[in-house]
């Protein structure tokens, strides 16, 4: 007898017996006449159920720790860790609104500060006028002085003004006090409203040049 | 092959672990015998530790699985024991070599040479064989011998496993048993002479 493609099949067949099949020569009906009479397929059956037998011997021992209890535990830990960590994540939330709420507070500082400069700076501007009438008072008092007083613009052109009501406008300060007929008033700098060529010409010709 | 119930894993998904308690009871055993069966144990760990890693990973990873996409859940779970069984092979092959080119006069000991009390049975030299026969073979025949003959899988759950087809898988058991067969010098006329002896 050859080896032909029924032989083929059949080890097919005992190749998807399963290990309990072959070791309790559970072979199925329809394969059996056939091994019976092939010389082939019967040494090939009595190969795998050989191999099976022996193969069945190699037990496993028994676990020497509890795997069970050493997973759950391991998975608590986890879980601890976790929450540990979860709670970690909240505290750097607390610290992140914190310090998102310091920005605003440390912003508002800043500018109540500046503020505070500017008022500062403003103050010790609009004290300058007074310094500015004292010293005219003070010229107007000593009559032997030179009646020129020099005011520090921050423009550029220097221009020299009659002490006139016109100035006055001009410069309203200087209307806080009368100043006398031969006061100059020296202004560096451009006065806050635009220079008019309406202005009346000087009374006396006393006038300092610089 | 055994089932899980789909509630528990989906209890399981939740993060309950009394659940997943329940599936650990249920798997522990066979997964011990899986991965003392692939040699995959590095020196110095116990395979019961590789099975609490394997567990502690499917753990992390239940959310990831889909019934429908990965089969049964204990395909999905050998299939992640596997997965981290080659890398523990790996590791070890790779200790090992270096233990060895550092020691020359060590020979590389196999764990059924090591005195074991629960080794000391009556088919002692037997089992040895076996496990030397077993643990000679390639990664892919070794996983796909011993899924089929010791877990009862089947075919399609082995190609799941081991990410191939099913011929492939049929092909890789086949080239197991031939060399099992081989290093255990079964040949059928010995097969033939064992089987008459048992029969009387």
């Amino acid at each position: 007898m050859t080896r032909n493609d029924t032989c083929e099949s059949i080890h097919i067949i005992i190749d998807d017996l399963t290990q309990d099949e072959l070791v309790c020569m559970q072979i199925p009906k329809h394969i059996s006449d056939h091994v019976r009479s092939c010389v082939f397929c019967k040494s090939y059956l009595d190969q795998q159920i050989a191999l099976a037998t022996q193969v069945e011997q190699w037990t496993v021992p028994e676990p020497k720790k509890p795997i069970c209890a050493g997973v759950m535990t391991q998975i608590t830990q986890m879980e601890h860790d976790k929450s540990v960590d979860a709670g970690l994540t909240w505290a750097k939330c607390v610290r992140l609104f914190k310090t998102r709420v310091q920005v605003p507070a440390a912003a508002a500082a800043m500018l109540l500060m500046l503020l505070a400069v500017s008022v500062v700076f403003n103050i010790s501007s609009l004290r300058r006028p007074d310094v500015l009438v004292q010293q005219i008072s003070d010229s107007l008092s000593n009559p032997q002085k030179e009646n020129t007083q020099m005011v520090q613009h921050t423009a550029v052109k220097p221009r020299i003004l009659p002490a006139t009501h016109e100035l006055s406008a001009v410069h309203p300060w200087l209307s806080q006090t009368q100043l006398p007929a031969g006061t100059m008033v020296i202004i560096l700098g451009a006065p806050p409203l635009p220079w008019t060529e309406s202005l009346p010409k000087p009374v006396h010709n006393q006038s300092h040049s610089l | 092959m055994i089932e899980i119930a789909t509630h528990t894993i989906h209890a399981c998904q939740q993060g309950n672990t009394a659940a997943f308690a329940e599936i650990v009871q249920v798997f522990e055993r066979p997964l011990f015998a899986f991965v003392y069966r692939l040699h995959c144990t590095p020196p110095g760990r116990d395979v019961e530790d590789v099975v609490q890693e394997i567990f502690v990973k499917a753990y992390q990873n239940i959310h990831l699985y889909k019934t429908k996409e990965n089969g049964s859940f204990a395909t999905w779970l050998f299939a992640l024991g596997r997965n981290l069984c080659i890398s523990l092979m790996r590791r070890k092959k790779l200790e090992n070599e270096a233990f060895c080119s550092q020691n020359p006069k060590y020979v590389q000991f196999d764990r059924t040479d090591q005195p074991n009390p629960a080794d000391v049975l009556a088919d002692q030299e037997n089992m040895a064989q076996i496990d030397q026969a077993v643990s000679d073979l390639p990664e892919t025949q070794k996983t796909a011998f011993v899924l089929r003959h010791y877990h009862d899988m089947a075919y399609k759950e082995i190609a799941t496993i081991l990410e191939c087809n099913e011929g492939t898988v049929r092909s890789r058991l086949s080239r197991a048993r031939q060399n099992i067969a081989l290093t255990l010098n079964i040949t059928p006329s010995q097969t033939a002479r064992r089987t008459r002896h048992d029969s009387k």
